[in-house]
């Protein structure tokens, strides 16, 4: 690589157990782009320099002795005396270990992930967020972000203004999103196979996809939990070196032996919208619930019943028709107030928790077919959206909005140092803040996709439930709406044999 | 598609087809697959009749409860290399798809995992 009449440039990228090699011709021969090669080549030695200073573990790093390692096997004695531990102070942290062996693979994801950061990389380079005076509009967690001539003017679902007052605004906002990454040096994951134990303190190469439901996770809750916390109080539940951190990745990993998963396995998205679903049955957070609904159903009855706390067989007695219908009319029957639409009772009840819908979806064979990719669209642009778990074919992103026929997206790919404690916490927030928004065409991106909305309240739920109804034919039954489970019918499905 | 049915003569497979829809006129006869990708015990090649009324989802429901799958994994099936729309009927999808024997063949396909 330092010799500069190489023309040929290759990496080493460990994104699957096996290495992967990537090469391609960064610098071409023709002549005339000698200058560019030049701008390249300058460009790619930057990037060698800041990802070597970033993995290069510093000293402050404490060293442990190998028999002070966690282990996460159930039962265990030592986190009996760390449960106590927790209790008596908040947080606790776990001192970082020292992590050297697969410095190969970090050095690989760090190289190819800031490499597609460089604006026009052939090969390497994503598409980045554009804002050239003729550019489609850009939407962010559905704020939809439009040029014009003249000032800045904003509202909550949209921001017009000039190309250059635009950009501003909306990198701005795209820095506010909160970005998880890979991460190194945490207290070993042990994973048993066969007779031998393995020893795992990174999830470079394996954890994108969780990282992903991460950010989804507290992304949506930020939006919760608005004004009531601080970003800290929320980058605590993912530390990987506090005990008490409820969704962290060990967290996760302590029921991924429900799924037949663990440490090392990749995870497809559905999964891991169960195991968000799952850890927040654990962790309770306040007035909030998580839902995930298979086979593209959405049971309104099941919804109610997480969102008021009412056992689910009172909630299909009860009328829960949206009010503000106009062909809803209620009217008296033995001293109950009957619904005209569903003729059930009408009843009390509050929508105490916000909920979290989840949607594992196929639109496709590794690749979304071409009908669904409106539809991803129009889902990424409702009020009510949290964001995709999706990606490319191989790697998760999390997908939080669209320009023209592209996503636009945060990418896990990038390896950072655990962090230790709160004060390093409050010292590298930054490193949980992304500030390049990249794009990835539709038709390129993974066909395994879990749509994430969020729910306040009863309101929006209903407003999400009309724009459903009226988008029918976008959707292409993408997410049916029912008001309970199927029974079983009376025609049922036979089996035969030969 | 179908591959596995090689060894099975066309015409053989043609008159068991029409023994079958003549004896269950209102039902469409399915033969589900294995993904090759997938070595899967919970998936064995299985042959279905679905009323012809069915919508794809209430097939999939239906499968889903035959299939004693846990509520939690995924379940995806595809038909002639596409992904129907969920509120299709089974029989615009049997006159779309249907193989020359006259039999559904549909393939139990798995999500992809992502590192």
């Amino acid at each position: 690589m330092e010799n500069d009449e190489t023309t040929n440039f290759e990496i080493l990228s460990a994104n699957d157990k096996s290495f992967e090699v990537l090469s391609g011709e960064i610098c071409q021969e023709n002549q005339n782009e000698k200058e560019v090669e030049i701008i390249y080549a300058n460009q790619i030695f930057d990037v060698l320099e800041n990802v070597m200073a970033t993995l290069n573990l510093e000293e402050r790093r404490l060293r442990m002795s190998s028999d002070e390692f966690y282990i996460a096997t159930e039962g265990n004695e030592e986190i009996e005396k760390d449960k106590e531990a927790a209790k008596q102070e908040e947080v606790n942290y776990y001192p970082a270990c020292n992590d050297e062996t697969n410095w190969f693979s970090k050095f690989g994801t760090n190289i190819r992930y800031k490499l597609e950061d460089i604006e026009n990389m052939p090969i390497f380079g994503y598409d980045k967020a554009d804002f050239d005076e003729n550019c489609s509009d850009i939407v962010l967690l559905a704020r939809i972000y439009r040029i014009s001539a003249g000032k800045l003017y904003k509202r909550n679902s949209f921001v017009i203004g000039n190309p250059r007052c635009l950009k501003k605004k909306f990198f701005d906002d795209f820095k506010k999103l909160i970005w998880v990454t890979y991460r190194s040096g945490f207290r070993p994951l042990q994973s048993r196979e066969g007779g031998s134990v393995k020893s795992f303190t990174s999830d470079v190469g394996w954890g994108c996809t969780i990282r992903v439901g991460q950010m989804m996770l507290l992304n949506t809750l930020k939006r919760h939990l608005k004004g009531s916390t601080t970003e800290i109080d929320l980058l605590k539940l993912i530390q990987e070196n506090s005990f008490s951190a409820g969704f962290s990745l060990h967290k996760f990993m302590e029921i991924s032996h429900e799924f037949l998963k663990k440490p090392g396995d990749w995870h497809s998205p559905s999964m891991v919208s169960h195991f968000i679903e799952k850890l927040s049955e654990i962790n309770q957070i306040p007035n909030f619930k998580v839902k995930v609904f298979m086979d593209s159903m959405l049971y309104r009855d099941q919804v109610y019943a997480i969102a008021t706390e009412k056992p689910i067989e009172e909630i299909r007695k009860i009328c829960i028709c949206p009010d503000d219908k106009d062909e809803v009319i209620k009217f008296e029957k033995v001293g109950d107030i009957i619904c005209s639409m569903c003729n059930k009772k009408t009843s009390d009840y509050t929508w105490k928790n916000s909920v979290l819908l989840i949607f594992p979806l196929m639109l496709g064979f590794k690749k979304i077919q071409p009908e669904y990719s409106e539809t991803i669209k129009f889902f990424l642009s409702l009020p009510q959206t949290a964001g995709a778990i999706g990606g490319k074919p191989r790697s998760a992103l999390y997908l939080v909005g669209y320009q023209g026929n592209s996503l636009l997206f945060l990418d896990p790919h990038f390896v950072q140092p655990s962090l230790t404690g709160i004060e390093e916490l409050s010292s590298s927030i930054d490193s949980y803040h992304c500030d390049s928004p990249k794009l990835i065409p539709i038709n390129s991106a993974e066909s395994s996709i879990s749509l994430c909305f969020y729910i306040k309240d009863e309101l929006e739920f209903n407003k999400f439930l009309d724009k459903i109804e009226e988008n029918r034919r976008l959707i292409h039954g993408v997410i049916l709406v029912k008001n309970q489970e199927l029974k079983q019918s009376n025609e049922e499905m036979l089996f035969f044999q030969n | 598609m179908d591959s596995k049915l090689d060894s099975i003569n066309l015409q053989q497979r043609k008159i068991e087809c029409q023994k079958i829809m003549q004896s269950h006129p209102n039902q469409i006869p399915i033969i589900l697959e294995n993904d090759k990708e997938i070595n899967d015990s919970k998936t064995m090649e299985n042959r279905f009749l679905v009323p012809k009324r069915f919508k794809f989802q209430e097939f999939i429901f239906n499968l889903r409860k035959n299939m004693n799958l846990p509520k939690t994994s995924a379940l995806f099936i595809s038909i002639g290399g596409h992904l129907p729309a969920l509120d299709k009927t089974m029989i615009s999808i049997y006159d779309e798809f249907k193989n020359p024997d006259g039999f559904l063949y549909v393939r139990y396909s798995s999500e992809s995992a992502l590192g």
